[in-house]
């Protein structure tokens, strides 16, 4: 009798024993998945970091821009007036982008508004072709050539930023770390995509 | 203490670590097997009526399940000690503490990187920034250059108010900063120097690296606590209805005692955590304190910064939840005043304040926000004159150690870095670039062919940024191509890993394109490898193997045959010379005829690699007499040219011992 009782005491002890490892294990999973899951999504947060450094040059190089150009441009008041308005609005958007930048919408605004800031830049470097007297200004031939070297340096910052995005995004989406992605609300991030159109108007004309 | 010391003294803590590590198992061992004694054995031996009841169950034809159930407190009178129990116990208890500290282990494998994410650090870009947010920067970068490790990564703890900062990693290659939002807002520029110092002491003397396992291993300690907390709630809500003929209720209270039991246990762990932590880094931080003070020569930087903590409401408390986890890594005190002395990670503010500043009267400064006017971002201070080392034996002192005298100059190499190359430094596509530049051939035939080839390679925007910087990478003096390059660093980390699996082949073509490798460019291969590898790819920690010269010394020996064919120029018999007065100080027995390595074996570079990363495995003292042996090859003839002497730093720093850069007095301005 001693024996059998000291066997299913311990007996007990086991399948408790087992109990609490099989808890600590799905813990030990959750914990692990959720940190993994933190750890992508700042790095793809830090990656952003490097667009908005040069987005923000892009921004401060448009209004120097514009006023060499305004002395030439008497009658194309519209189009500079278009650039300044989408610049105002890109700024807008990329300060709440970087601010966070995995927020809903908040890069998909930005991606909006940066192509509508690049078809305006687009139209105004078309018009610009036909002063060659702006054209042949020492000023704005180095402004444009800054503005087509920072728009090839925000070209290879997005594609470190979409590199870390698809990376968290795959990795929150595969089973079953999607399950902790969803309870513990990692939402997709979104890519920082510059559509076709856009990115054929943007200026990379170069006036050497 | 030299460098070479402190190692061995954090190796020592490390054992002491091990140690105190394996007594705290076994309290906790011996407290959850009393624990288990108390809810299990205890009520067979007090329970008055147990015969009776034993009696009552096994005539009871219906008892099978209450026998499962009711079985643990069935048997009376069993004895307090149950080997069997015992057994159990231990095997729990050690695996549970042995899971928790892997899975913490595991998390912060990743380096320093991972503690700053855990601990709510944002990393700064190293372009970006207000001016308070640059000029911290500036001081960690140029704290960097003047010790030769490089660049850490910078992280702002944004949401912290406190005055607190924290070094992590596992060794220099993967260190990061972490400063709060207070740190940068309240000190001048001088005690955030005093403050940077501080944590490059840790980053020098090997404390980082132990500060990482302290973490894993109190957290699997304090896994126990967790785990009775869990269990309490898992019994709280477990039925618990009791009335005379239905005993399931029992299991709902027998898992409330063993969960509160179980927690009160984990407090023991808590407290045997704490212990480990103080006893193991308290010391640890008057040393690091006393080094701010060497290092900077400025006693008023880190006694000024300890005495805002003391003077700011909010003090160095800090506000994240998993503060406690790595409250042994921060610059001050980061939980609240313990109650008792013996727990507290850090020394009491008023006595690190004393030991550097005795004039101290315990009053506290009111603290008010620093405003950074642009001028401050960089003093213009006139650099000094740094002795050159003479000797082998100065090279080997000066490893790992800093000097006001260093830190100046540092400032000064940086200044004279031209404006347009320091800032392509900061960002990707121009670190890229700058690499680029560094490597092709002066020739014009030659470099046409080597752009020809890059063009193919890159990304549009490094290669138009390269043809761009060219001009201004030609035109800066040769000296400070090494430190422009320790600069770039910081832009390549920005790098996503599938830019950076782009650059590196991209750079074996520039450094191979003419069939050979000069000094320079291994000098320079090797420090991109060094320090981005670990950034990009998990790093693998080179633990110590070897203490003995025997297993290593055909590496060492061809090393030292390299340095010497290297210094010689083809002269053979300049270059044997050079081997034999290195290896007469390898400290490797008697016999003193080693042969020397041919020339063609010294160019293999796998070869070369490898002897490196066997030799980074000797113990401190190992690699203390090799590089005093290199030194001694290298400055046979009397003077060290500029290759030889970063070849000298490449290679100590491959071997995770920093040297501060050689001074040259025509390079800085």
């Amino acid at each position: 009798m001693h024996y059998i009782s000291m066997a299913l005491g311990f007996s007990v002890l086991v399948v408790l024993g087992i109990i609490v490892l099989f808890l600590l294990g799905i813990a030990g999973w959750v914990v692990g998945t959720y940190n993994g899951l933190v750890t992508l999504r700042n790095r793809f947060k830090n990656a952003f970091s490097q667009i908005d450094v040069q987005l923000k040059r892009r921004y401060d190089l448009i209004p120097n821009l514009v006023e060499t150009a305004k002395g030439y441009l008497k009658h194309e008041r519209e189009t500079l007036e278009a650039v300044v308005k989408a610049r105002g609005e890109a700024l807008a958007a990329s300060q709440r982008a970087a601010s966070n930048p995995a927020a809903t919408g908040a890069v998909k605004d930005l991606v909006g508004a940066e192509a509508t800031l690049g078809g305006a830049l687009g139209r105004l470097l078309a018009v610009v072709e036909q002063y060659p007297d702006l054209k042949a200004n020492q000023n704005m031939m180095q402004l444009t050539e800054e503005l087509t070297s920072t728009e090839n340096k925000i070209a290879f910052a997005r594609q470190a930023y979409n590199d870390a995005v698809m990376l968290y995004n795959t990795d929150r989406e595969k089973f079953p770390a999607n399950i902790i992605a969803g309870m513990f609300g990692f939402t997709a991030a979104e890519l920082f995509e510059v559509s076709g159109e856009a990115e054929r108007q943007a200026p990379k004309v170069s006036f050497s | 203490m030299d460098f070479f010391e402190h190692q061995e003294a954090a190796r020592r803590a490390t054992r002491k670590l091990v140690f105190l590590f394996a007594l705290a198992v076994v309290g906790v061992v011996l407290a959850v097997y009393a624990a288990f004694a108390i809810v299990l054995i205890a009520p067979t031996r007090y329970q008055g009526d147990g015969a009776t009841y034993a009696l009552e169950l096994m005539t009871n034809p219906d008892s099978e399940r209450q026998r499962a159930l009711g079985a643990v407190d069935f048997l009376f009178d069993r004895p307090w000690w149950d080997p069997s129990l015992f057994l159990s116990v231990a095997v729990g208890t050690a695996l549970v503490i042995g899971l928790g500290g892997a899975s913490k282990a595991a998390q912060i494998s990743s380096g320093g990187r991972a503690v700053a994410s855990l601990l709510g650090g944002r990393l700064l870009a190293p372009n970006s920034g207000g001016l308070e947010e640059r000029r911290l920067l500036n001081v960690v970068e140029e704290m960097a250059l003047a010790s030769g490790v490089p660049v850490p990564a910078v992280y702002l703890l944004a949401e912290e108010p406190g005055i607190n900062a924290f070094a992590a990693g596992f060794s220099p290659a993967d260190a990061v900063i972490g400063v709060t939002r207070g740190c940068v807002r309240f000190l001048s520029r001088d005690e955030l120097q005093g403050v940077v110092a501080h944590e490059f002491s840790h980053i020098l003397n090997g404390d980082m690296r132990l500060n990482m396992r302290l973490m894993a291993a109190v957290f699997g300690i304090t896994m126990i606590s967790s785990i009775g907390g869990a269990v309490l709630r898992l019994g709280f809500y477990a039925p618990r209805r009791r009335d005379s003929n239905n005993r399931e209720g029992g299991v709902g209270a027998a898992l409330l005692i063993l969960g509160a039991l179980l927690y009160i246990v984990g407090c023991i762990g808590v407290l045997f955590g704490s212990l480990i932590r103080a006893a193991i880094s308290r010391q640890r931080e008057f040393l690091a304190d006393a080094a701010s003070v060497q290092f900077t020569r400025n006693p008023g930087g880190i006694a000024g910064a300890l005495k805002k903590i003391g003077g700011l409401a909010q003090g160095s408390r800090l506000m994240a939840a998993r503060a406690a986890e790595a409250s042994h890594f921060y610059f001050g005190n980061g939980l609240r005043e313990s109650w008792f002395n013996a727990f507290a990670t850090h020394p009491p503010l008023g006595e690190r304040i004393l030991r550097i500043d005795p004039d101290f009267d315990g009053v506290f400064p009111e603290v008010t926000p620093e405003d950074v006017p642009e001028s401050r971002l960089a003093p213009a201070r006139t650099p000094p004159r740094l002795p050159t080392p003479l000797n082998a034996s100065d090279f080997v002192a000066g490893i790992g150690v800093l000097t006001n005298a260093q830190i100046y100059y540092a400032e000064a190499m940086r200044r004279s870095i031209p404006k347009p190359l320091l800032e392509a430094a900061h960002e990707p596509v121009g670190a890229c670039a700058l690499v680029f530049g560094l490597l092709l051939a002066e020739d014009g035939a030659a470099c046409a062919r080597q752009l020809q080839d890059l063009r193919a390679r890159v990304d549009v925007a490094q290669f138009a940024e390269t043809e761009r910087l060219l001009p201004d990478v030609r035109a800066i003096d040769v000296g400070l191509r090494l430190p422009l390059a320790d600069v770039a660093v910081q832009g390549l980390r920005q790098l996503s890993p599938d830019q950076f699996d782009v650059l590196m082949p991209a750079v074996d073509a520039l450094v191979w394109g003419d069939q050979r490798l000069d000094l320079f460019e291994f000098t320079l291969l090797r420090l991109l490898r060094r320090h981005l590898e670990p950034h990009f790819r998990p790093a693998e920690r080179p633990a110590v193997r070897y203490e003995t010269w025997e297993p290593v010394l055909p590496e060492a020996l061809l090393l030292l045959s390299a340095l010497a064919w290297a210094g010689a120029g083809g002269d053979s018999g300049r270059s044997t010379a050079a081997f034999r007065v290195g290896v007469s100080q390898l400290e490797a027995g008697e016999r003193r005829d080693w042969p020397m390595a041919a020339q063609e074996e010294c160019c293999d570079l796998a070869r070369i690699d490898a002897a490196l990363g066997r030799l980074c495995e000797g113990s401190p003292w190992l690699k203390k007499n090799f590089l005093l042996a290199a030194a001694t090859a290298v400055m046979e003839d009397r003077e060290m040219s500029l290759e030889e002497g970063e070849l000298l730093r490449a290679i100590a720093d491959s071997l995770g011992c920093p040297v501060p850069p050689f001074a040259r007095d025509e390079m800085v301005r």
